[in-house]
């Protein structure tokens, strides 16, 4: 169950991200096809593409949660729950328009498991099948573990059904791993 | 109305894909080649719609066809039945939604064939659709 906090927060994401400027979807999809194109033909091994992508999605992730964060004003959270609440909801609403829904949590709250539906970054997208093995959304995946880990916690996430290999919506799985404390510098 | 055959062509008259529902596939690919030829001439012309329309008759079948702005040709082989007024509008909603399942397919960043014939499975199962179901 969403906490009120969270509630808040998803309906303050909504309205920044009708304000903000759009672009074509189309675009997008395409642009991040090639893009992976590009890395496959750097190496041509699908792990290092899925280590590369998930590289390339902490580095933004990292960078994202200050955005996020500073246009959207709320109470701390009070558990690992109520943040991939807010992350889930309202951070994929601000940055992606479209809001993720947690299906389910397992015993002690430390994993959780969403479905985000009409990812547009997999529209017509088909994976043949000398590529199979390839995670496709995890960049999607990084940009989560990096914006939890600025905010110290050190997470997992997993992709378990993508829309490119003929699911009907993309589930995501967060693991939390450690919390991480600040290091006090020298 | 009965769809017997969707076939698909490159500028270059490559085959890029064939379809067929039921019944002689060496007939119908022969059927197809004569089309072409009809086809061709209609290219020529100054018409600018890209729906070619009835191509000709046999005893069993109608064809049909309709070339794209990009010069990429479509066939499309229905039962002839004498019965039924066929109208064409149907026809030209039938090539408008392959031509879409198409595009949506040069759409897939990892798509790379595009002289060579077409082998997603996807793009099979949609078309097999479409000949079953054509409204």
């Amino acid at each position: 169950m969403p906490t009120k906090n969270a509630q808040n927060v998803l309906k303050a994401s909504e309205a920044a991200y009708s304000k903000l400027p759009k672009v074509s979807s189309e675009l997008l999809t395409l642009t991040y096809g090639v893009f992976i194109q590009q890395i496959f033909k750097t190496t041509y091994r699908i792990e290092d593409v899925n280590a590369k992508l998930l590289e390339i999605g902490q580095n933004m992730g990292l960078r994202i949660v200050d955005d996020f964060l500073s246009h959207i004003v709320f109470e701390r959270c009070s558990s690992f729950t109520e943040t991939c609440q807010i992350l889930v909801g309202s951070g994929f609403m601000y940055f992606f328009g479209v809001s993720g829904t947690i299906l389910s949590w397992n015993e002690e709250n430390s994993q959780c498991v969403f479905l985000l539906k009409h990812n547009l970054l997999n529209n017509f997208v088909e994976i043949p099948a000398h590529l199979e093995g390839l995670k496709y959304n995890n960049m999607l995946c990084g940009v989560i573990k990096g914006a939890l880990n600025a905010i110290n916690f050190k997470v997992k996430v997993e992709e378990v059904e993508s829309t490119v290999y003929g699911a009907n919506d993309d589930v995501f799985s967060i693991s939390l791993e450690e919390l991480l404390h600040d290091e006090t510098g020298e | 109305m009965n769809i017997r055959c969707i076939c698909i062509i490159s500028k270059d008259n490559k085959p890029l894909y064939f379809h067929s529902v039921t019944g002689s596939e060496f007939e119908l690919r022969f059927t197809v080649h004569a089309a072409l030829d009809v086809l061709d001439e209609k290219a020529d012309a100054k018409d600018v719609s890209c729906f070619k329309g009835l191509l000709f008759l046999t005893e069993e079948f109608k064809v049909y066809g309709y070339i794209a702005n990009t010069h990429l040709r479509f066939v499309l082989i229905i039962d002839n039945d004498d019965n039924f007024e066929i109208p064409d509008s149907a026809v030209r909603g039938v090539f408008n939604s392959i031509h879409k399942e198409l595009t949506k397919l040069y759409l897939n960043p990892f798509f790379t064939d595009f002289d060579t014939t077409i082998t997603s499975n996807n793009f099979q199962t949609k078309i097999s659709e479409l000949c079953s179901n054509p409204t």
